[in-house]
């Protein structure tokens, strides 16, 4: 598999994500839910992050600030010197359009459009004209090992496939940070192993990544490092595998 | 995205739900179908009404008569000389129609003839000859006939009368045949009649008897007047046909004469009409109208105004004579205002249908929308900003609403042209000259596809806001 193309920062000396006694609390009822409590984080330029821990952890919560979809009730999130907590919703769309990709568990494939379709939407809120959208989708399906499948809807792909048509649509569009929330949950193993190159390859890219996972072979494959929540905090920072 | 790519979108995912798009299309194609139905037919009406008062400048005439409360007014040569001076006043005519016979070919029609005057030899009426010529004014060989009394001999070419010999008659009654049968009857009574009539010496029995004498009078009178007619016979040739259309029919009269000929034909008696004459008799016009025999007095007169006149000031000139006077104006002001009235209603009724084809359309777009939860979580997670999803359904509604604005449009002018056409055979099967009574101008079609698309749009609001206002999260967390 060729490597993706690399990501050039201009602030490659200072994290990419550095992220502060944040807090996010859900009301249930008349009760709070504390989902991350005072957490810590950071992730280098070019770094990788695996989170992991038990259901309920607050893991995707995290990966779901990180990818500006949900906000802090407190607390900072720094990505490349910008606090999303002050981002209004505009900046936030812009911000998940141009910087991140995102890998879900359930794919998350648009099912009425091919696989073609699905990456190439991955630059349609960018301003890129149809033309070099489909292109540059046809390109990336190719460097993910679809190239003969860009025609087909999600229901003729297998699991596998379908999550390297999500992976492509995360990566078409050369982001700074891709997340992947439990991105091999639905596969087996031999799918599994193939993501988990796919995803080491991002690296090659130059591409930060934070990976959200219950299999702590894959985030050893994939990652630096590893956080380890439990009940909203982090119990156990560390190198991946320590 | 652009434009033109979200509106393809729109169209697929409309293509992908087949059934229910068509259903919700279906709705917005009956509401725009019958809205172009109604105001094609106010259109239609108002259309058709505004060519027949261009086409015969109604608005440039106006009728006059002598007002009943003045009882020196007279409609006479020096009035109508006077009327031909007054500003705005461009002709002046007389109409005093009256009855003829029409003996054209080998056929025969009862109708009613009238003079023009010389003074209307120029008129914009006659300028809508349908063939031949207008005769000269002091010809008294000549005559015009109008495409009315073609329809009565059942001739189609105007062309074919031209030219050929027309024989009228006129056949009069007069107060002295009605008394002449009263003389004859009393001459004629038996006596046996005559003994009848001795119960009028007794005092008790003299209402009765005078009221029994008097209607037996009456009767014979009526019956002299309406049998012992003096006939007149003339043969003219036609010189030309004239087309009144509809509103001019009872305006001119299906035979016009020059005033000589007319003069020979209706001496100025009354005609034997018995609701003429006892309408005279009312009026105690009966016997004066003989006695006068004023071959100048007219009952009424046209005025042909120009367009600059000012209708107000002749009216006050007119009253101030003792004529009473009208006109199309007035009640052309009022069509207009009842146009109005008739086209907004219809566009409410229209408008109506719009409206529940337009909830409709928000239960379409609400569906649609739970359906797509997930989808509208993954397009803001792929940087879709609020907008971009508030314009996708948008688009989307709008679509509904211009597909199903062209379908009506398209539906609506069909079920025009059809009912048209049946309405058209319909009125010529009557011998009612047929009216186009459905107009489908640019104005309602820019009205139709306008309306069908704001209100789908407005339609198309509330569940838009509400796909921009989804929470990320939330809606990827839809199973």
């Amino acid at each position: 598999m060729k490597p993706l193309p690399a990501i050039h920062t201009k602030h490659s000396e200072t994290p990419l994500v550095r992220v502060r006694n944040l807090v996010r609390t859900y009301r249930t009822g008349s009760r709070d839910v504390h989902a991350l409590y005072d957490l810590d984080a950071d992730l280098p330029q070019n770094g990788s992050l695996a989170l992991v821990g038990r259901s309920g952890s607050g893991k995707s919560t995290l990966l779901n600030l990180l990818a500006g979809l949900d906000r802090p009730s407190s607390g900072t999130i720094e990505v490349n010197g910008q606090n999303l907590a002050t981002f209004s919703r505009k900046e936030l769309a812009a911000y998940r359009a141009s910087e991140i990709g995102i890998i879900f568990q359930a794919f998350q494939l648009i099912p009425h459009r091919t696989a073609l379709q699905n990456v190439e939407l991955g630059l349609a809120f960018l301003g890129v004209d149809r033309a070099e959208r489909l292109a540059r989708a046809t390109a990336m399906l190719e460097r993910v090992g679809l190239g003969d499948r860009v025609h087909h809807k999600p229901d003729a792909l297998s699991g596998g496939e379908k999550q390297r048509v999500a992976i492509a649509r995360a990566l078409v569009k050369k982001p700074r940070l891709l997340l992947a929330d439990e991105p091999t949950g639905n596969l087996d193993r031999e799918n599994t192993s193939e993501i988990a190159d796919l995803l080491a390859s991002t690296r090659e890219s130059g591409i930060s990544l934070v990976l959200v996972t219950h299999d702590h072979e894959l985030a050893e494959a994939t990652c630096d490092s590893m956080l380890h929540l439990e009940y909203g905090r982090v119990v156990q920072p560390g190198k991946a595998g320590s | 995205m652009s434009l033109i790519e979200l509106i393809r979108d729109a169209l697929f995912t409309l293509w992908r739900q087949k059934l229910r798009s068509s259903l919700t299309v279906g709705g917005v194609v009956v509401a725009i179908a019958a809205l172009v139905a109604l105001l094609s037919f106010a259109s239609g009406m108002s259309r058709s009404v505004e060519d027949q008062v261009e086409k015969f400048s109604l608005l440039q005439t106006m009728s006059v008569t002598v007002d009943d409360s003045d009882t020196t007014a007279v409609l006479d040569s020096l009035a109508l000389s006077w009327m031909a001076t007054l500003p705005g006043v461009m002709q002046v005519f007389p109409q005093s129609p009256f009855s003829v016979k029409v003996v054209l070919g080998a056929d025969t029609v009862s109708t009613e003839a009238q003079a023009i005057s010389p003074n209307s030899r120029g008129s914009i009426m006659y300028e809508h000859l349908q063939a031949g010529n207008i005769f000269e004014i002091d010809d008294t060989t000549q005559v015009l006939i109008t495409n009315r009394l073609l329809e009565r001999f059942d001739i189609e070419d105007p062309d074919s009368p031209v030219g050929q010999p027309i024989i009228l008659f006129s056949t009069q009654g007069h107060p002295d045949s009605g008394f002449a049968a009263i003389r004859d009857s009393i001459f004629a009574l038996s006596s046996f009649d005559l003994l009848n009539l001795l119960p009028f010496r007794q005092e008790e029995n003299a209402d009765s008897i005078a009221s029994s004498v008097l209607g037996r009078a009456a009767a014979v009178f009526f019956e002299g007047y309406m049998t012992r007619l003096d006939t007149v016979r003339d043969t003219l040739i036609v010189s030309g046909v004239v087309d009144v259309g509809d509103d001019w029919a009872d305006r001119l009269r299906p035979v016009i004469l020059p005033e000589r000929s007319a003069k020979f034909l209706d001496p100025g008696s009354f005609s034997q009409n018995p609701l003429s004459m006892m309408s005279a008799m009312q009026s105690g016009d009966l016997f004066s109208a003989v006695m006068q025999g004023s071959d100048d007095e007219v009952d009424r007169v046209t005025l042909e105004l120009s367009i600059e006149a000012n209708h107000e000031a002749l009216v006050d000139s007119l009253e101030a004579h003792g004529f009473e006077s009208s006109d199309f104006l007035e009640f052309y002001g009022e069509f207009r205002k009842m146009v109005l009235l008739f086209t907004a209603g219809m566009s409410f009724l229209g408008f109506i249908a719009l409206f529940i084809a337009a909830l409709g359309i928000v239960n379409t777009m609400v569906m649609s929308i739970l359906e797509r939860r997930r989808e509208i979580g993954v397009l803001k997670s792929l940087g879709a900003e609020d907008k971009d999803i508030r314009i996708l359904f948008l688009v989307e509604s709008a679509t509904i609403g211009l597909v199903g604005s062209l379908l009506g449009l398209l539906v609506g002018w069909l079920g025009t042209e059809v009912v048209g056409f049946a309405m058209r055979e319909y009125m010529n099967r009557q011998g009612i000259s047929d009216v186009d009574l459905f107009h489908l101008g640019p104005e309602v079609i820019l009205i139709s596809i306008g309306f069908g698309l704001i209100v789908s749009m407005v339609a198309g609001l509330y569940p838009a806001n509400r796909a921009a206002q989804l929470d990320p999260v939330v809606a990827l967390r839809e199973e």
